[in-house]
């Protein structure tokens, strides 16, 4: 199932990759009767109507696919939430636990989803979350060419470390997946992709190395030393450590392309751990428009190319 | 000739308590691969922390105590029974794939941990069993089949 569209003089291409097959059987039967290609995000929460995101707008779920109506959505139960953690995690939820301390667990295939229960602390560490009650389904979808534009622009005659910046869901992962993807088949690069969630699942390539499920600063460490990148691609830099962890590799002559999450220049300023000297360019994704669409490339002062 | 023919009895009333003891065979192979299983999932757990899906696809083996953990962890089997598991042997399996693989990691080696002794006992008594009762059922059978020969002779 894919369609086909022009924009940006850019062929297009999207397709899903969803295998929902963890969800359980009532919800996949009701998503079965939706167009999963626009669908980006399901919320589960014990007790309430589920929803989605349907073509960037909330839609409720129903029996008969998606609904505007709350009265015909399908409510979700405890048992909803738990089978679906049970089948992602394939009962074996020990093996899932370092990163449901963070608050997401990953399906095989990528699927990212968030959790939110009763948090267990030891000695002021987080142990485990328990009770879960909540979840957010974050659906991948791979849209080939989406890059182009970054690509052409950016790295075409040279390289420069990049951030992508946008709000959440608005296409930063899927965006750093093409570019992975445009590197390894129009470059010589080593690309070293950093994936602490385990989203980019599905990407291969003979240039491509791949680390999942490692912090940036230890996989950075072992990888500059072991696997001679010259270029790093990374999810959301968020805490002190990921910002170190990215001047560290720009120091060591590995461009760095990484994503984060803001809405302009000036929410990025504002980030505690911001450095100004680590990224050369920058790439604002529009908050308003569809998932993916470029508002704004610039150099490292801000000034629109 | 009678004769002949009522000297087959001995051997097929051995053989009938062969039949018998076989649970108890059973049973010891059950244990023994249980108590294996066991230390590796420790193991598993402890270090490569594979799920429980990629343990059991790494070993295509088929024998009672595989089949019947793969059908609970891959299946939809919510508890397992077996004929020749007594019920506090049940019982305990049951206990144990009911944890199995629903905590975190080091709650799951603390849950590992408490069922070894259990599990230890469970072994040594089915080996026990097994060494004892295997070859008299076997002897008793002969033993029967004796009896019966002179009563007839």
């Amino acid at each position: 199932m894919f369609v086909v569209s022009f924009y940006f003089f850019n062929l297009q291409i999207y397709y899903s990759v969803i295998d929902l097959s963890f969800l359980p059987l009532r919800i996949k039967n009701a998503l079965d009767r939706t167009d999963t290609d626009i669908l980006s995000e399901l919320r589960f929460r014990t007790g309430y109507p589920i929803f989605g995101l349907y073509g960037g707008k909330k839609n409720y779920l129903s029996e008969s696919g998606v609904t505007l109506n709350r009265e015909n959505a399908i409510v979700c139960s405890q048992e909803t939430v738990l089978e679906t953690v049970e089948n992602v995690t394939e009962k074996s939820l020990y093996a899932f636990n370092d990163k449901l301390k963070q608050g997401f667990i990953t399906s095989k295939n990528g699927v990212r989803i968030g959790v939110a229960g009763d948090c267990v602390f030891d000695n002021g560490k987080i142990v485990t979350i328990k009770k879960i009650s909540s979840l957010n389904i974050r659906i991948p979808h791979e849209i080939k060419n989406c890059s182009s534009k970054i690509f052409n622009k950016l790295f075409l005659k040279e390289t420069f470390n990049t951030l992508i910046v946008s709000p959440p869901a608005k296409g930063k992962t899927t965006i750093l997946k093409d570019l992975a993807r445009k590197f390894n088949e129009y470059t010589d690069y080593a690309v070293l992709i950093i994936d602490e969630r385990g989203e980019f699942g599905q990407i291969s390539g003979e240039n491509i190395d791949l680390i999942r499920f490692s912090d940036k600063n230890y996989a950075l460490n072992y990888a500059i030393r072991s696997m001679s990148p010259h270029i790093v691609i990374t999810d959301e830099l968020q805490t002190q450590d990921d910002w170190k962890s990215a001047e560290q590799a720009s120091a060591g002559g590995i461009k760095i392309i990484a994503s984060c999450h803001g809405k302009d220049a000036e929410d990025l300023r504002k980030k505690e751990y911001f450095k100004k000297d680590i990224f050369e360019r920058y790439v604002f994704l529009d908050a308003e428009k569809p998932a993916g669409t470029i508002r704004e490339i610039s150099d490292k002062d801000f000034v629109s190319l | 000739m009678r004769i002949m023919v009522l000297a087959i009895i001995p051997i097929l009333t051995a053989i009938l308590g062969y039949l018998f003891s076989v649970k108890y065979g059973q049973s010891r192979d059950f244990w023994d691969k249980f108590g294996f299983w066991h230390k590796k999932i420790k193991a598993e757990i402890a270090f490569s922390q594979n799920s429980l899906p990629e343990i059991f696809s790494e070993s295509k083996k088929s024998d009672v105590f595989s089949d019947c953990v793969r059908e609970y962890v891959i299946g939809k089997d919510k508890s397992v029974k077996l004929k020749f598991l007594s019920d506090e042997e049940s019982e305990f399996l049951n206990k144990y794939l009911q944890n199995l693989g629903r905590t975190d990691k080091d709650s799951q080696l603390n849950f590992l941990n408490s069922f070894e002794p259990e599990l230890e006992k469970f072994i040594h008594s089915a080996d026990n069993k097994s060494k004892t009762y295997r070859p008299l059922c076997v002897k008793l059978g002969f033993l029967l089949g004796l009896i019966i020969f002179i009563l007839l002779i």
